[in-house]
């Protein structure tokens, strides 16, 4: 199910607060659980059985690591590699399968050994917001491990934690150690739930109202078979507009209703595009993920901490996994590299941009510049079209007379209209979290007019799933 | 990578977050006005809609229900493909119906249009008040649609609970072609350039030397199709010559707000085709038709204003008046579709305009119209305006199953089609049932030879799910006459037929199993005993079952002793005269269980691991398995075979030496047609006779068009020496075959060209051809379509069946009925999509006449299949 859908807004989110409001306070995790499932369950029915096992894998797990004590390294560690590998490889089959077998295959043709391909029937369906929920649900084994939290005795409260519909299929990625207090106490408030709808209706704008109408552009341009310079690089900045919108509306809209029901998420994006180094991008952009990969996968690696070489590569890999975790296909390996080598040139050179010297407007606009060739990658449908656009971008491609019509979806009054309001608030407004910290009338009624324009707007939209639903 | 803050983010979080500067008041009212607008919505839909026709409500409470009858049949994995399907239906529902959306939208969509001249999803707006259909701009803009990598990734984005879309159009053409030629019927493909093609000018600025604008693949796609042997017309290269002021009037040549061509457009390319007929395909002079042309204007809006679905009351854009030429029969008629014609015209919504009323364009004025005028002889039309590439062809099948065989008395199939439907169709192939049919094709030979004696005489036995549940079939080698061989029994499935050495025995088995997919473990049933002459049937044991992973379950030992597996899986032999058993292979077995071959040397299980037997020691030397499935024996205990990898290729062993060769490549050419993906394969207790089934390249062996074939071989070395023959045509699954050969003449059987198929006779059912009243009762209906699936347009019909419970004037065609309805009028749902099973009216059934309403118009039939059963058409007011 999608936030941005009739069925969400208008049947889903209703019952499910008022059932959640009526119910007294033992039973609304139960309830909050059953509509979770049940929200999940509308993608596609047969993933639930997923989740079922790897909460149910990780509670045992997490449940066996508590019990014993800090000194029984051993036990303890096999508990935690339990967790890791099954939810490792419930992720790798599940999302690298067919990347697998299609790269294998690929590889043998390259050799000329094409009549040694794998000549499977199988393909593997990936199952909405895996890559979301099993880093969530293998963080609580960590923080058990490591003593940052300890376990939850309710099965129904962990349950809850992995499947909790708010921020489920596209993050933020919350650690358990963030969420394990308010599991089990929280306040519920006005002032909460004002700011929840607040959160949610800019949200709800960002997604329709900016980041759809930009994705109608960077589509018409990345499903373009020829594009001259000018059409193409608007169409990446749609793009870049349409992701920043439709993943942070997203965030906006999972903060909202997680302060609807009392919950406080933390904050996943600041204003990226004013980043003045990819270093500074990566403080603001995905920001649930970026700290989940350094917490548990960066300084566990040893981090900055065996000198300078072991840093680079340690910041290679991670940005490398990072492009994979995003999709399996070698664009957004190569999308991971180029942001991986990037970030150890900075670290070379102090954390600082190769551009530090020059005044902030230009910094910020370098970063942005660089951004937008990566974003190439990864939107491009494989590692030959981000190829074939990059070489549009700069004008060393053949255009085809076809190419001048595409002009004709790109600059309409409402694309153009669309595209400038989007870069206006990218590099000028304050971000959601600023903006309802004092949440006066005027703002309250600006939410609410927001909310209504984005629900008309969504009628005339058809199905829009956000991007971050196919990670 | 690394931040420095030394505060934590769940502290950031509560500290940012958790506190909010905001009045009681506000607080107060922000979150009431938000709950009281996400609950007024539903409630005002609820109360408003639930009860009415349609409703998806209803269709939500139904989907459990149908998910768990599915389960019961086919799993729990289709339980999960209905529930999925069932759940995105009612969202579409939800969303096509929201009574508050549609009144606000339309508003805001009429403001996005005249002040941000904004389209949809759909609609592109261009210059001077052109509009263009999203999908066809798409085709033309984006990247070749023959692209290996484009194909990929459309082939991969078909719907999870759906089979994937099929999006290369060649293979569906060249099966088109091939099929129509075993009919001896020539193919003529028309694709129709889209509106930006031709009329750029409404997106872009001076274009005119550039036209027509192509797909990247286009050119590509005509010179694969002549490389067919596949005539090809394309009109674009004319039109724009027209544009371009050469020759003819200078109208546009499609209408501005609608995806259509123009009239003048449309009879250019019909003369143009006219013209491309003469010098490419000659047709015989035709008996005159005297045929007339005189000019009407009409008037009307287009399709893609619908679309955008703007409030009537206030306009932004004007109707559009064009002239068109109507064609009259010599008594001043409106032109109507000839079925005795030789020219059939099958295409989509670009033929219907200006022929088929409903669309607001005026009638007898289309494209078959103009091409019947200029070729001067009758022609016959069969177009569907929504469906994609597949509707028209899958509409001449259901027609030919239904005993309304279109092709008989064809010579020509003209196919046109919007260009469109090559970036974005699904090209599944579609099968044509073997009807009575036209004059064969000149180089086929007929089924028998000149001195009337067949090459082949003999048994051929197979199973069949021609009614929905699997039964044993068979017919003679010699004669096309097809029957069902085992008894219609609820719920019982049969399979693994077996001829007795002397053919005068047969053995299946019959089992509770569903009958769309293998059972997960092997289940046992009631091994059967037929005799031929008599057509008697006893119960030989009660817990028989295959060897797992594949239909075959019993060998014949000699002309009384069978072999088969017991339902523990344990080998037994049985005397099937005295009923005396005993056991060969004692130890239980799971899934996988030993079979023997009749010589009781070897002994292979599920997967093909030939192992030989010691029947002194009862011990099986189990051997390492081969790659594949459906191993088998032949009979003199000679030879093993089984398919190595998917459809194919089929190889043996010569299980004394251990050597491996080939009987049939995988796709192996030898096979006639397009059927050439191979499975089941079996050979004859003589050793002459290969059997096998094979299909065009669809897996799914319960619901994909495996047909059977035959073909000689060298009992010696297990080669064909001999080309297959087509021995089964049906749409249905056909498999797991057993022949046996009475008598074979080589050289008559090889003198017979290898496309000439001993053709399966299919039983003509009753149709009624005049009208008849009758009162019956709901059994079924299909589901109604979304708007969605049916998109530009916004009818629709559906197929419901009715039990007759008295015929009130007229002739009813049984005491079944099948009858399609309207389930969307103008996007409004029709009563008949919400009446339960077992409501009883008076239905009047339309003759003839009233089916070429029906036929434009996407029909959507998800019944079960039911051969025989001809879909009339119900009008309802």
């Amino acid at each position: 199910m999608v936030f941005s859908s009739h069925l969400f807004v208008y049947y889903f989110l209703p019952a499910t607060l008022l059932v959640y409001y009526a119910l007294p306070r033992r039973g609304r995790h139960l309830w909050l659980l059953l509509a979770s499932y049940f929200f999940y369950g509308w993608a596609n029915p047969a993933f639930m059985g997923l989740m079922v096992v790897s909460t149910a894998i990780d509670y045992v797990c997490g449940r066996k690591i508590g019990a014993l004590p800090a000194e029984a390294t051993r036990p303890r560690r096999a508990w935690l590699i339990v967790s890791i590998v099954t939810n490792l490889s419930l992720l790798g089959f599940f999302k690298y399968f067919n990347f697998a077998l299609d790269s294998y295959n690929a590889l043998l043709a390259a050799g000329g050994l094409g009549h040694h391909q794998a000549d499977l029937a199988l393909r593997v369906a990936l199952p909405l917001g895996i890559s979301f929920y099993t880093f969530q649900s293998m963080s609580y084994s960590l923080d058990i491990y490591r003593g940052r939290a300890r376990p939850l005795h309710s099965v129904i409260d962990f349950a809850l934690y992995v499947s909790l519909f708010p921020q489920l299929v596209a993050g933020p990625i919350i650690r358990f150690s963030e969420l394990a207090d308010q599991l089990r106490e929280r306040a519920h408030t006005f002032e909460k739930f004002s700011r929840g709808v607040a959160f949610f209706s800019l949200g709800m704008a960002k997604k329709i109202l900016l980041a759809n109408p930009c994705g109608f552009a960077a589509d018409a341009a990345f499903n373009a078979g020829s594009l001259d310079v000018l059409d193409a690089w608007t169409g990446v900045t749609a793009y870049a507009f349409q992701i920043y919108f439709d993943f942070s509306g997203y965030s906006d809209m999972a903060i909202g209703l997680g302060l609807m029901f009392g919950f406080v998420f933390p904050k996943n994006f600041n204003s990226p595009y004013l980043a003045e180094s990819i270093t500074d991008f990566w403080r603001r952009w995905h920001i649930s993920l970026s700290t989940w990969l350094r917490d548990y996968l960066y300084l566990p690696l040893g981090g900055n901490r065996n000198g300078p070489f072991r840093t680079y590569v340690n910041l290679a890999i991670v940005m490398l996994l990072g492009g994979l975790w995003h999709g399996a296909a070698w664009n957004f390996v190569v999308w991971g590299a180029i942001h991986g080598l990037w970030l150890a040139t900075e670290r070379a050179m102090g954390k600082q941009s190769l551009y530090a010297g020059l005044p902030r407007p230009v910094r910020v606009a370098f970063t942005f510049f660089g951004v937008l060739i990566t974003w190439v990658f990864f939107r491009a449908a494989d590692l030959p079209a981000a190829g074939r656009y990059l070489l549009s971008m700069f004008g060393l491609l053949d255009v085809q007379p076809s190419a001048a019509l595409v002009g004709a979806i790109l600059y309409t009054p409402y694309s153009l209209a669309s595209l400038a309001i989007a870069a206006l608030i990218v590099w000028f407004a304050s971000q959601t979290w600023d903006w309802t910290k004092r949440l006066t009338a005027p703002k309250a009624m600006l939410s609410l007019a927001c909310l209504v324009l984005a629900l008309i707007a969504m009628g005339s939209q058809g199905f829009n799933p956000f991007i971050y639903f196919n990670f | 990578m690394e931040r420095h803050d030394h505060e934590s983010r769940e502290a950031q979080a509560a500290r940012e977050v958790g506190h909010t500067e905001v009045g009681r008041a506000t607080a107060r009212t922000l979150s009431g006005v938000f709950l009281a607008a996400i609950l007024a919505v539903p409630l005002i839909e609820i109360v408003l809609d639930a009860r009415k026709p349609g409703s998806p409500w209803s269709e939500l409470k139904a989907v459990p229900a149908r998910a768990v009858e599915v389960a019961r049949r086919s799993g729990v994995l289709a339980f999960n493909r209905e529930l999925l399907s069932g759940m995105n239906r009612f969202e579409d529902g939800l969303n096509e119906r929201s009574f508050v959306a549609a009144r606000a939208l339309s508003r805001f969509q009429w403001i996005m249009t005249r002040h941000l001249k904004a389209g949809n999803e759909q609609v592109v707006l261009g210059r001077r008040g052109w509009l263009y259909f999203r999908p066809a701009l798409d085709h033309i803009t984006g990247p070749g649609f023959l692209d290996p990598r484009a194909l990929r990734r459309r082939q991969a984005g078909g719907k999870g609970w759906g089979p994937s879309p099929k999006p290369d159009p060649i293979p569906a053409l060249a099966d088109f072609a091939s099929q129509l030629a075993d009919r001896g019927i020539a193919l003529v493909v028309v694709p129709i350039p889209v509106k930006a093609a031709i009329h750029p000018e409404g997106l872009a600025r001076d274009m005119s030397r550039d036209l027509p604008l192509e797909n990247p693949s286009f050119q590509t796609f005509m010179r694969r199709l002549a490389e067919l042997d596949i005539p090809a017309y394309s009109p674009g290269e004319r039109l724009a010559e027209v544009l371009r002021g050469k020759s003819g009037p200078q109208w546009p040549h499609f209408l501005r707000t609608d995806t259509h061509w123009t009239p003048s457009a449309m009879e250019a390319t019909a003369k143009g085709l006219a013209d491309f007929l003469a010098k490419n395909v000659p047709l015989p002079e035709a008996g005159a038709a005297a045929l007339s042309r005189e000019e009407a204007w009409v008037e009307g809006r287009g399709d893609l204003v619908a679309l955008l679905r703007l409030p009537a009351m206030r306009p932004l854009f004007l109707p559009e008046r064009v002239p068109i030429q109507r064609v009259l029969s010599s008594s001043g008629e409106p032109w109507k579709a000839d079925p005795a014609a030789d020219v059939l015209v099958l295409g989509d919504s670009f033929t219907n305009v200006y022929s088929q009323g409903e669309l607001g364009w005026g009638h007898a004025a289309g494209f078959a119209e103009q091409l019947s005028f200029l070729l001067r002889r009758p022609v016959d039309k069969l177009a569907v305006n929504a469906g994609g590439p597949a509707a028209a062809r899958e509409r001449l099948a259901s027609a030919i199953v239904s005993g309304q065989d279109r092709l008989v008395g064809k010579r020509l199939v003209i196919y046109a089609f919007s260009a469109r439907e090559l970036s974005s169709g699904d090209w599944r192939l579609v099968d044509l049932p073997s009807g009575p049919s036209s004059k064969p094709r000149a180089r086929a030979a007929p089924a028998r030879t000149k001195a009337g004696t067949p090459p082949a005489r003999g048994q051929l036995v197979w199973e069949s799910n021609r009614g929905g549940d699997w039964r044993i079939w068979t017919r003679r080698l010699e004669s096309p006459a097809a029957r069902m061989l085992s008894p219609r029994e609820d719920g019982l499935q049969h399979c693994c037929a077996h001829l007795s050495p002397d053919g005068s025995r047969l053995v299946y088995l019959s089992r509770a199993v569903p009958n769309d997919q293998y059972p997960e473990l092997e289940v046992a049933g009631e091994l059967r005993l037929v005799n031929l002459k008599t057509g008697k049937t006893r119960a030989l044991v009660k817990d028989a079952r295959p060897y797992g992973w594949g239909n075959r379950a019993a060998v014949w030992r000699s002309g009384s002793e069978v072999i088969y597996i017991d339902g523990k899986g344990r080998t037994q032999i049985l005397d099937v005269d005295s009923s005396s058993t005993s056991t060969l292979s004692g130890e239980p077995q799971g899934t996988l269980a030993w079979l023997f071959d009749a010589t009781l040397r070897s002994a292979v299980r599920g997967s093909p691991a030939f192992s030989p037997y010691d029947a002194a020691s009862g011990r099986i030397d189990e051997r390492p398995k081969l790659r594949g499935c459906e191993p088998y024996f032949s009979h003199d205990g000679r030879f093993g075979f089984w398919v190595e990898g998917a459809g194919g290729p089929i190889r043996s062993i010569d299980l004394s030496s251990g050597a491996l060769s080939t009987v049939l490549e995988h796709k192996d050419p030898r096979i006639p047609g397009s059927q050439r993906y191979a499975y089941f394969p079996m050979v004859s207790r003589d050793g002459r006779m290969f059997a096998f089934g094979a299909s065009n390249g669809d897996h799914d062996h319960f619901k994909s068009n495996y047909d059977i074939f035959v073909a000689p071989v060298d009992p010696r070395s297990l080669q064909l020496i001999g080309a297959p023959m087509r021995m089964t045509s049906h749409p249905a699954s056909d498999r797991y075959p057993d022949v046996r050969v009475e008598t074979l003449d080589l050289d008559r059987w090889n003198s017979q060209a290898p496309n000439a198929p001993v053709s399966e006779a299919t039983p003509k059912p009753s149709v009624a051809a005049l009208a008849f009243k009758v009162r019956a009762s709901l059994r079924a209906c299909s589901r109604p379509p979304s708007l969605r699936e049916i998109s530009p347009y916004r009818d629709a019909l559906i197929v419901c069946e009715w039990s007759v419970i008295e015929t009130l004037s007229g002739l009813a065609p049984g005491n079944l009925v099948r009858a399609a309805h309207w389930a969307l009028r103008g996007g409004a749902s029709q009563p008949i999509t919400s009446a339960a099973p077992g409501s009883i009216r008076e239905l009047r059934f339309e003759p003839d006449p009233a089916r070429a309403l029906f036929e434009g118009y996407p029909v959507f039939d998800t019944l079960n299949a039911a051969p025989g059963l001809a879909v009339h058409y119900a009008p309802e007011k």
